[in-house]
């Protein structure tokens, strides 16, 4: 017998637990096992649909020291700890990171992509450079956890994380 | 009692599943512009809509995705639908911004969008115009009107040997 979520249009195969004298005892117990795992990943999951928290959000400077200053020309480290909620299997991710000038305008445009095994936390990132005839002020960092772009995944898009924004301040 | 939970868990289960087949076919998404096209530097505003079966979805997420010309993403963003079924997005086109045409898909879960605007080169609204001596301009002034210059010249000489002829034509009866 195989056991089958359906979740938002998605399938989810949790297992395949075989019939006969022998199996029926450890069935019964991988039944159970499968029945809570079920259940704390619904709960976790239908709490606000997404399957993947972002742990944290940290700018640094190439060396690694944690900073939300930087000049023109420098280059700025935006690092993200990622984390599966998914109890029962992995999931690929596509993370996306977007920087914003004060008025609004893309300077940087950078993603990863992997996979994730269930309670998996991964650490990741992308680095760019402020231009040195950038505007000074308030810049927008923008991290979104997708399970693929838009133009690629179509009506299977689906969004795994709420997004998450930072800012940075850019000085002459 | 294992009859019993399994029994459960299968028709949750099947609920689950016919809910989620039938959302995602009903959904409609639609991506509208506040302009066809843009000039470099400008904003850009996009409305997605989403509606099922006519009726605004709330609380949906939406991802979109901005191609450039060439294909290459210039800006993506996530938002959730608000009791219409709206959501806002919003950004700056660079200075420098490659001109043509550019698509925008929008995705949710069981359905998708798209829509196009075009990007022109930014006109010059403006300039620095530095004071000039009029006597500058003075040769500029004679090039661009050298006809009509000989024209008057030509003129006065002609007007004034006929007047010579008249006054010498007097003078002799």
């Amino acid at each position: 017998m195989e056991i089958l979520i359906y979740l938002k249009g998605l399938k989810y195969s949790m297992a395949t637990i075989s019939s006969g004298a022998h199996t029926r005892k450890i069935g019964r117990k991988l039944m159970l096992t499968l029945i809570i795992a079920f259940l704390l990943t619904f709960l976790t999951v239908a709490a606000n649909g997404y399957t993947v928290e972002i742990v944290s959000v940290q700018t640094t400077d190439m060396q690694g020291n944690p900073k939300t200053e930087f000049k023109r020309g420098e280059f700025v480290v935006v690092n993200v700890k990622i984390k599966s909620l998914l109890t029962y299997e992995s999931q690929d991710y596509l993370l996306i990171v977007q920087v914003k000038t004060p008025d609004e305008r893309v300077i940087a445009l950078g993603f990863t992509s992997g996979s994730l095994a269930p309670g998996q936390e991964v650490s990741t990132g992308y680095g760019f450079k402020i231009p040195d005839d950038a505007p000074t002020g308030t810049y927008k960092v923008e991290i979104f956890v997708w399970n693929g772009w838009p133009a690629i995944m179509g009506g299977n898009w689906k969004p795994l994380s709420e997004k998450e924004t930072t800012t940075i301040t850019v000085t002459t | 009692m294992n009859k019993v939970v399994l029994a459960l868990i299968v028709s949750f289960l099947l609920v689950l599943g016919f809910k989620g087949i039938l959302a995602a076919q009903a959904i409609s998404v639609s991506v509208t512009t506040d302009k066809d096209v843009y000039y470099q530097y400008e904003m850009v505003y996009i409305t997605v809509t989403v509606t099922s079966d006519g009726s605004p979805v709330a609380g949906e997420d939406v991802g979109i995705q901005v191609l450039d010309p060439d294909g290459f993403t210039v800006y993506t963003d996530q938002g959730k639908t608000d009791n219409n079924g709206e959501v806002i997005f919003y950004f700056r086109l660079n200075p420098n911004a490659k001109c043509g045409e550019y698509t925008i898909i929008a995705t949710v879960t069981g359905g998708e969008g798209e829509g196009k605007f075009r990007v022109v080169p930014r006109a010059i609204v403006g300039g620095e115009v530095n004071q000039i001596n009029k006597l500058e301009l003075l040769p500029m002034i004679i090039a661009n009107n050298i006809n009509l210059i000989v024209l008057i010249v030509v003129a006065v000489l002609a007007i004034y040997i006929v007047s010579q002829r008249i006054l010498e034509n007097n003078r002799l009866s």
